[in-house]
């Protein structure tokens, strides 16, 4: 008897695949390919990825050859490097990292700094430029902007977003949508500007940053409107907000040497606020792994790369075993993803660069 | 991988294969199937539960395999175990127990089968994914150019 391969349940055995196979079996048959590149395809392996195979995303750009370089990092204790990326752009050197989503990396040329963002999927190799917005910032708009990029779970989508807020107590929004490469403004009365965040923080579907008299604001993405007002413990005076293995969390800093990690265990619920670390040293944090929570943070002045592991609590040093220097270090949550395949075809405003 | 016997008296429910042939199976490892469960909240007491799209062949494995989760220790070296079983099965024994997992509705099962073949697939061309699977390739010559020419870096 010929084997009859179980075709109703390929997805359920190709979502088990990483991406590099699955851009080789589009040219299996025609249905594979229509099911592999299939936004309902794309999501199911994004789904299956997210819970199985979290890395890390490193740009690391060197003091003395003033160079940069993407790889993955396994999201591990010791952080091993799985492999090198290649960044397909030549003005590297001025770029840097928003957010990542969905395996999609969101980078902007801090050269020119509100003029040029990219959205880079390394896994497809796929890198698309955003259009600029019709509207022109001023000066003065420009010192006051936050900028934030996230997977809008209510559409399907991918937004990326610019927040002004000229001094009159409103908020102006500028908003690119993947699906149809247009953005769209919008104004709100409001007086929950952001305090201080350069990047909002983005986590299920809605973006935060930190606004006055403690609140944690957070705009959801798919309704494109203010959801959620976190308020944040009462004993903390200054802190950054960030993501710590799936919950909000909030970084205080104290007295500059002392640090210590708050995370909002139960998301909008002011007494789930709970105190899980503090570290002592004079560095800046670079980034937080998302399923081990390993912190690194940059050291003054030798300028190498320290991690502070919360299962053992002890810190690691130099744990990229870096052979210079690094000016910055950037890292991401990153998994592999099919996002983007499609792009190009049906948003015309968006041109690849050269690859 | 002998299922292990107890001197309990436990209770058994009585399972009938495509072909007729009746199995009696212990209570707890038929209720690994999410499909008996709920078939056994349709008919009453002693009834037998019919299976008509398993084979007793294929349905004799299942049975293998859920009383092995339900009674030995610890259940990762058994997980290993039926790994190793499936990996190196014929074809058609791995698939029926793919589309009889997914029937049944027995989720480690079904996740640990398909891990197999995805394993299978890993680093293969497509050639020899039509050619292991029996796959037609009805892709006209220009359309797989194209693909192949937007992904050529996925073939290195």
């Amino acid at each position: 008897m010929a084997t009859h391969f179980p075709v109703d349940l390929l997805p359920l055995i190709l979502v088990r695949l990483p991406v590099k196979s699955l851009l080789r079996f589009r040219c299996v048959s025609k249905s594979w390919n229509s099911l592999i590149t299939s936004s309902y395809f794309i999501t199911a392996h994004i789904n299956h990825n997210d819970a199985n195979n979290c890395h890390a995303l490193l740009r690391c750009y060197y003091l003395e050859t003033r160079e940069d370089s993407y790889a993955l990092h396994s999201d591990n204790n010791s952080l091993d490097k799985i492999t090198e990326l290649d960044f397909p752009s030549e003005t590297r050197e001025f770029f840097h990292i928003i957010d990542c989503a969905n395996g999609v990396v969101c980078l902007m040329d801090s050269y020119q700094r509100y003029n040029t963002v990219l959205l880079w999927n390394p896994s497809i190799r796929k890198f698309l430029t955003l259009p600029n917005s019709n509207y022109e910032l001023s000066t003065d708009e420009l010192m006051n902007t936050t900028l934030g990029f996230g997977f809008d779970t209510l559409n399907n989508d991918y937004k990326f977003i610019r927040i002004y807020h000229p001094n009159n107590g409103t908020l102006k929004m500028d908003i690119f949508t993947l699906s149809t490469g247009c953005w769209t403004d919008i104004e709100i009365r409001s007086s929950l500007a952001p305090v201080k965040t350069e990047v909002a923080t983005y986590l299920d579907g809605v973006l935060h940053w930190l606004s006055y008299n403690k609140l944690i604001v957070g705009f959801n993405l798919g309704k494109e409107k203010f959801t959620e007002k976190l308020v944040l413990p009462a004993e903390i005076d200054d802190c950054f907000i960030g993501v710590w293995r799936g919950s909000l969390s909030a970084f205080e800093t104290q007295d500059r040497d002392t640090y210590k990690l708050w995370v909002m265990k139960e998301y909008g619920v002011r007494e789930s606020w709970t105190k899980m670390f503090e570290i002592r040293g004079s560095w800046i944090v670079r980034g937080i792994t998302r399923d081990r929570g390993l912190m690194l943070f940059q050291t003054f002045p030798s300028r190498y790369i320290d991690a502070y592991d919360p299962e053992t609590r002890h810190t690691k040093h130099d744990i990229l075993h870096l052979k210079e220097p690094l000016i910055s270090l950037e890292m991401t949550p990153y998994i592999e993803s099919l996002v983007l395949l499609n792009e190009g075809d049906n948003v015309p405003t968006l041109e690849p660069l050269g690859i | 991988m002998a299922s292990s016997s107890t001197s309990e008296q436990k209770k058994k429910i009585r399972l009938k294969s495509a072909d007729n042939e009746l199995f009696d199976v212990d209570e707890d490892a038929a209720l690994q199937s999410e499909t008996i469960k709920n078939l056994l909240q349709e008919i009453s007491g002693d009834q037998i539960v019919p299976l008509p799209n398993v084979t007793s062949k294929i349905l004799a494995k299942v049975i293998e395999y859920c009383s092995n989760m339900c009674e030995l220790d610890p259940i990762i070296s058994v997980n290993k175990q039926w790994e190793s079983f499936f990996k190196n099965c014929d074809q058609d024994t791995l698939f029926d127990t793919i589309l009889a997992a997914n029937y049944l509705s027995i989720k480690s099962l079904l996740d640990l089968t398909c891990k197999c073949v995805a394993d299978m697939m890993k680093g293969k061309t497509p050639e020899e994914i039509r050619e292991k699977f029996h796959i037609v390739n009805d892709l006209t010559s220009e359309e797989e150019a194209k693909i192949r020419a937007e992904i050529s870096w996925a073939f290195e």
